[in-house]
């Protein structure tokens, strides 16, 4: 398979939709730490529990049972990267909505 | 599109509410000296703000129908994503007659448009005068 010929304005689209469901999942993931008050390693627990379960859900309703149709390396394209680059969104948004909830004790 | 605004706006509403009643929470702790975790109800509203808006970012990537040159729409195939292969990713691009690079092929901000109004003029005169 090594001469399958890519077009690569759909490759650079596939990631970038890929990112956007990143940046909000880690966004609202943030909020929603913020919201429970999750502190110490369990933030980044929920953090990493929760995006990957938004891989899981992209994986099975956006691929469509056939992966290797929209990604070169589906796993990792998908579970692995945009994982850590996305951590700080999450801890921006996690600071925010704890220190807003807990604001009055 | 409509669809996936709708799922943000109970999303967030659902997560506005539930931080709310978490402020409140942790408020009447301080106040009346309770020592207990967070209700069951606000985690639970939390996590399911979380999960709708998570489904309405993935239902916001949907592949937009294209419209060709003859005004018809023309969908993918796929729901979410395009093909990567050559072979299947060009497939709209020719039921429309265009590709991703007519806008660098073409050029169209740096056409002048009062030449080629004049070279028209000029080629309906010389059609004229012939006929």
């Amino acid at each position: 398979m090594s001469d399958t010929i890519y077009y690569t304005p759909s490759i650079e689209s596939n990631k970038q939709k890929l990112q956007h469901v990143h940046d909000i999942a880690s966004l609202v993931l943030g909020v929603g730490s913020g919201v429970l008050t999750l502190e110490s390693a369990y933030g980044f627990i929920f953090y990493v529990v929760g995006i990957t379960l938004t891989n899981l859900l992209f994986y099975l309703i956006c691929c469509e049972g056939q992966p290797h149709k929209f990604f070169k390396k589906p796993v990792q394209e998908v579970f692995l990267d945009g994982v850590l680059t996305n951590v700080a969104g999450y801890i921006m948004m996690w600071c925010l909505v704890y220190a807003l909830v807990k604001s009055s004790s | 599109m409509a669809s996936s605004l709708v799922f943000y706006f109970v999303g967030v509403l659902l997560l506005v509410h539930s931080g709310y009643s978490s402020f409140e929470f942790h408020k009447l702790t301080v106040l009346s000296h309770y020592s207990g975790s967070l209700p069951v109800d606000i985690v639970a509203e939390a996590v399911v703000g979380i999960l709708i808006i998570v489904i309405g970012s993935i239902s916001s990537i949907k592949n937009l129908p294209v419209l060709s040159l003859k005004g018809e729409k023309v969908y993918h195939k796929s729901t979410y994503l395009k093909f990567i292969e050559m072979k299947n990713a060009v497939t709209v691009a020719e039921k429309v007659g265009l590709s991703d690079y007519d806008e660098l092929k073409n050029r169209i901000g740096f056409i002048n448009i009062v030449n080629k109004r004049k070279e028209y003029t000029e080629w309906l005169a010389s059609g004229q005068t012939k006929a």
